[in-house]
């Protein structure tokens, strides 16, 4: 069963950023760690052609400041205005504290601003719309919503279902009360899943390929129609977790959704975790201009289990942009 | 009753995902004789749901040696 759909009122997209580290890595890159046979069968099936991965330096809140700094000033947003940033990552810069704080100082954010992280990963965006959304329905006006991880940190380099799959990246998404304009959302989590897609501490990224499917062909189809039913209005557009190329296109053509309304970028970012959805769209809009209002599904599943989708407008007016990350 | 030529069908759609020749899978391929790996877990969990409509699990799947243990295993679930 899934959960039943919850609503945010009067709320808004502002703008989105993506962030990339300038790292490429190619397929051809692993070849000290697997065969050429291997590297073709794995990423043939994941759709990966390449990734971009953080120097050690370099975390992910560096990512998510670099995206926050350009989409505050393209939108001329006073440094004063933000009520709140939140941090979806499960790669954080330290233990403690959340590395909101880090982005608090360096952002410059005043006291009143409320900041704090959320360990989510692959069903982080959504969830994190719902959260923001669900807070400013009790009075902040804007919020800063960053989303970002460094899986590469953490994957083994001998591990071919982890190495090849994963990408690094940062995001900002800045949310706004308006007018009109509802979302809508369907959650839910299942604990007993815990242990497929886990990492200890100090230890590496461990995924369980298998039941990670299993647990997506259970559970997405439900998801789908349910925040389908939950909108008056059609879909215009899924923007799904870039979990893995061969799971997303298996999905897209059980839940019958048209190729032209489920964009795929995995092949050229890995899968990037919390970032994946708002990377996605910021790729896609770049690419398409908006004509008119688009109504979309925010689909996100995985570690946890979790798994979430939002449904929302985007306006023609939303600003998106995907950057680099400059070398310090 | 699940037709013969559905069964070929699925078998056909197997041996590509897991790059053989059709002709060299058949009921009696024992598993540890080809690339019988995670991925092909989850590519004949993948055709199980799309031809039958069927769930199988990678637990059920890694007590199976032969392909007619995943033809029966399927079956018992039509």
């Amino acid at each position: 069963m899934q959960s039943s759909i919850k609503t945010s009122n009067k709320i808004d997209i502002a703008g989105v950023v993506s962030c990339l580290p300038n790292r490429k890595i190619l397929n051809f890159d692993f070849q000290d760690s697997f065969t050429k046979e291997e590297i073709e069968k794995v990423c043939n099936s994941i759709g990966v052609n390449s990734r971009f991965h953080v120097k050690e330096e370099v975390n992910t809140s560096d990512l998510c400041l670099a995206a926050a700094k350009h989409l505050i000033e393209k939108l001329r947003w006073e440094i004063n205005s933000i009520d709140g940033i939140i941090l979806l990552t499960q790669t954080p810069d330290f233990q403690l504290p959340a590395s909101a704080f880090r982005l608090h100082k360096l952002l410059g954010l005043k006291l009143e601003t409320f900041a704090f992280d959320i360990n989510l990963g692959c069903s982080a965006y959504p969830y994190g719309l719902w959260l923001a959304s669900s807070l400013m329905n009790t009075g902040p006006k804007r919020v800063i919503l960053l989303a970002g991880d460094t899986i590469s940190k953490i994957v083994s380099p001998k591990d071919r279902s982890t190495a090849l799959l994963f990408g690094d990246a940062g995001s900002a998404t800045a949310i706004e009360t308006s007018s009109k304009n509802n979302w809508k959302f369907s959650l839910g989590s299942d604990g007993s899943g815990m242990d497929n897609i886990k990492t200890d501490f100090g230890g590496c990224l461990n995924m369980n390929g298998s039941k990670i499917f299993e647990f997506t062909l259970s559970k997405i189809p439900d998801l789908i129609k349910n925040i389908d039913e939950a909108n008056s209005k059609p879909h215009d557009i899924y923007f799904f977790h870039q979990a893995n190329s061969f799971m997303l296109n298996f999905i897209r053509k059980k839940c019958k959704i048209l190729e032209e309304a489920f964009p795929i970028n995995i092949s050229e970012f890995g899968n990037t975790s919390s970032a994946s959805i708002p990377l996605l769209m910021t790729d896609y809009f770049l690419k398409n201009k908006i004509k008119k209002k688009i109504n979309a599904a925010l689909v996100g599943f995985g570690v946890g289990y979790s798994w979430a989708a939002a449904s929302l407008n985007i306006k023609n007016s939303t600003f998106f942009d995907k950057i680099f990350l400059m070398d310090t | 009753m699940v037709p013969e030529g559905k069964i070929n069908n699925f078998l056909e759609n197997l041996a590509e995902a897991l790059e053989l020749q059709a002709e060299c899978l058949s009921k009696d391929t024992k598993l540890d004789s080809i690339s019988w790996d995670s991925l092909a877990v989850i590519s004949c969990i993948a055709l199980a749901d799309e031809f039958f409509g069927v769930m199988l699990s990678g637990e059920e799947l890694s007590k199976a040696i032969t392909i007619e243990d995943i033809i029966n295993l399927i079956l018992e679930k039509v």
